[in-house]
């Protein structure tokens, strides 16, 4: 109801905390603490930013318990945010005790998540347009399929340009940015058909994330130096956006959550 | 035949000065139902009331005449007479007026007609004079039942005895166990009557609502289904119409005066569902959702709702087109 302030207060405070958040990220990024907390400093924002997208979006499960299509759909959104927690946590942890990690079990979580995505974007698709099973079923192994196809071929032309043969690292590689391109059609499409509406928001999240990964992938492709630097203009932009994701996707979820809880606190227009 | 026989006198030669006392108390209690006087002249008046006086209805030779405004003041500080009163929901009122107003023509009788047989002589009625309204009077119960050839054949009713009216499905078991035989008479509807076109309207309308509420419940989940239609409360109640939503089931107990006045409101509503879906899932999305209910609604439905849905819909195609 209009005028509740238990749930303005809590709006409110997630509001700062994300804000907060943000802007201590920047000032870390450009000015580090010296010594062993260089590395940790940045890597805990992501951490979390991660645990309070995952957090929010269980909770947001969690109130849907009582309906079979939008439970479906939060239910592998929280798991796919959980599983690139658990790699954010892993990859915080190597980069603490041994440098930046090449390819290890954090990718392992993050393959998955994208997996546990495209079953909540499979679910949304089905519950949005009522395909035939059919149809919606051919759509998913069509994107699948594509998604793979697209992935070894990228992968194979990487593994070329170095001089080596194709590997899991390169296809890794490769997957990462076209796992976006489709985690960031499907956001788009989504949130295009929700748009105007707080259903679109969680899904726009998603829009940033793969924005920001698309950046990362370009930066890491490209090996220019100045590019990769610690401290480099590009590579705020490509963490901030990531950082944003995280927040706004949290931020989207905890509104639709409060709402759920206790209506819509916030006045509308009639 | 009298409409409220099985109704005792409540007030005896009431003066004008007290009816008038009696309808102002009703007001304050958001009265819903129908007062019957009848005036030594052998006049007879109808109010047919919802939280106030909405329609009052005399009697000229056979036929029952609308009365409003400055006649209906008149007639209410000059009238006395026997008095019954009758609460009522607004199905019954719904009916009731659609009864009033297609009284000039009986298409068919029936003096005896044992309970086991009132389906049948319906059903045959209905086959061979069309749609209408059939009128029943037993010991102790006596009612309306309007014959309504949609998709789903469904029917309304609305039976009462001394002590209660009741609507819906109770009646036509309460009628099936009846003891005594019934006086029928069927009633062909004046389809260009505004009582059958704000019944009609009014069903279009809660049938859309319903549809509608359904593929938002799929969409956003049941509690927030639940917080739209607190949002529509509001409205409902700031503009005192007797309308409630709950998790997204239309209770409908408001009574119109007119088609013009049933029109105005879901129009005003379609906006208001249109601006709080949209909160949720866009009102792109809404909009889409209402042209696809809107298609699933039978065709006399379709063209009432049209025009009122017609604008909200628009300003999408205007927006395309920019």
């Amino acid at each position: 109801m209009p005028g509740n302030s238990r749930p303005t207060l809590l709006w409110n405070a997630a509001l700062i905390a994300a804000g907060a958040i943000f802007v201590s990220y920047g000032v870390i990024f450009f000015f580090p603490p010296k010594g062993e907390w260089k590395a940790v400093s940045t890597d805990l924002f992501f951490m979390v930013a991660a645990i309070w997208s995952t957090v929010t979006a269980a909770l947001l499960w969690h109130v849907y318990r009582p309906d079979p299509g939008p439970r479906r759909i939060w239910f592998s959104f929280a798991v796919a945010l959980g599983l690139w927690c658990l790699a954010e946590a892993i990859w915080t942890l190597q980069n603490v005790l041994s440098g930046p990690p090449g390819l290890g079990i954090a990718d392992i979580f993050w393959v998955s998540g994208y997996l546990f995505f495209g079953i909540a974007f499979y679910a949304q698709y089905k519950l949005l347009l009522i395909p035939p099973k059919w149809l919606s079923r051919a759509v998913f192994a069509a994107i699948l399929l594509l998604s793979l196809a697209l992935s070894f071929s990228f992968a194979f032309l990487l593994a070329r340009s170095r001089g080596e043969t194709l590997n899991l690292e390169n296809w890794l590689a490769a997957f990462y940015p076209v796992g976006d391109l489709a985690i960031g059609a499907g956001a788009l499409y989504i949130a295009y058909l929700f748009r105007g509406g707080m259903f679109s928001r969680p899904w726009l999240g998603m829009l940033l994330f793969a924005i920001a990964d698309s950046l990362y992938a370009w930066v890491n492709l490209s090996q220019v130096e100045y590019l990769l630097e610690s401290g480099s203009l590009t590579l705020y932009v490509a963490d901030s956006l990531y950082l944003s994701a995280y927040l706004a996707v949290g931020l989207a979820c905890f509104m639709q959550w409060l709402i759920l809880r206790y209506g819509f606190f916030y006045a509308t227009k009639s | 035949m009298d409409l409220l026989a099985s109704r005792d006198i409540a007030v005896q030669g009431i003066s004008p000065a007290y009816l008038s006392t009696l309808l102002h108390m009703h007001r304050e209690e958001e009265f819903d139902g129908l007062f019957h006087l009848t005036h030594q002249e052998e006049e007879t008046l109808f109010f047919l009331c919802n939280g106030e006086i909405k329609l009052a209805f005399t009697r000229t030779g056979a036929h029952w005449q609308p009365v409003t405004g400055a006649a209906q003041d008149s007639l209410l500080q000059r009238i006395g007479g026997d008095l019954r009163i009758f609460p009522c929901p607004s199905t019954a009122l719904r009916l009731i007026r659609l009864y009033l107003e297609n009284l000039q023509e009986i298409a068919v009788e029936e003096t005896n007609c044992p309970s086991e047989r009132l389906l049948p002589w319906i059903e045959n009625a209905f086959q061979e004079h069309g749609q209408g309204l059939v009128c029943f009077r037993g010991h102790p119960r006596q009612g309306l039942i309007l014959t309504y050839p949609d998709a789903r054949n469904t029917v309304d009713i609305a039976g009462w005895n001394a002590q209660s009216c009741h609507t819906g499905q109770m009646v036509f078991n309460m009628l099936r166990h009846a003891q005594t035989p019934f006086h029928l008479t069927y009633h062909p509807l004046r389809t260009e009557s505004d009582a059958w076109k704000e019944y009609l309207l009014t069903r279009a309308f809660q049938n859309f609502v319903q549809m509608l509420f359904l593929r938002f419940r799929t969409l956003a989940g049941q509690a927030m289904t639940g917080h739209v239609s607190e949002q529509l409360n509001i409205l409902c109640q700031r503009q005192r119409w007797k309308l409630e939503f709950r998790e997204g089931v239309l209770f409908h107990a408001h009574f119109f005066r007119s088609s013009q006045e049933a029109e105005q409101v879901y129009q005003k509503l379609f906006a208001a569902l249109l601006k709080s879906m949209g909160t949720v899932i866009g009102e792109a999305f809404v909009r889409q959702s209402m042209q696809e209910t809107q298609k699933r609604l039978a065709e006399k439905e379709r063209s009432l709702l049209s025009p009122l849905i017609g604008n909200l819909l628009q300003i999408k195609l205007s927006l395309e087109v920019a």
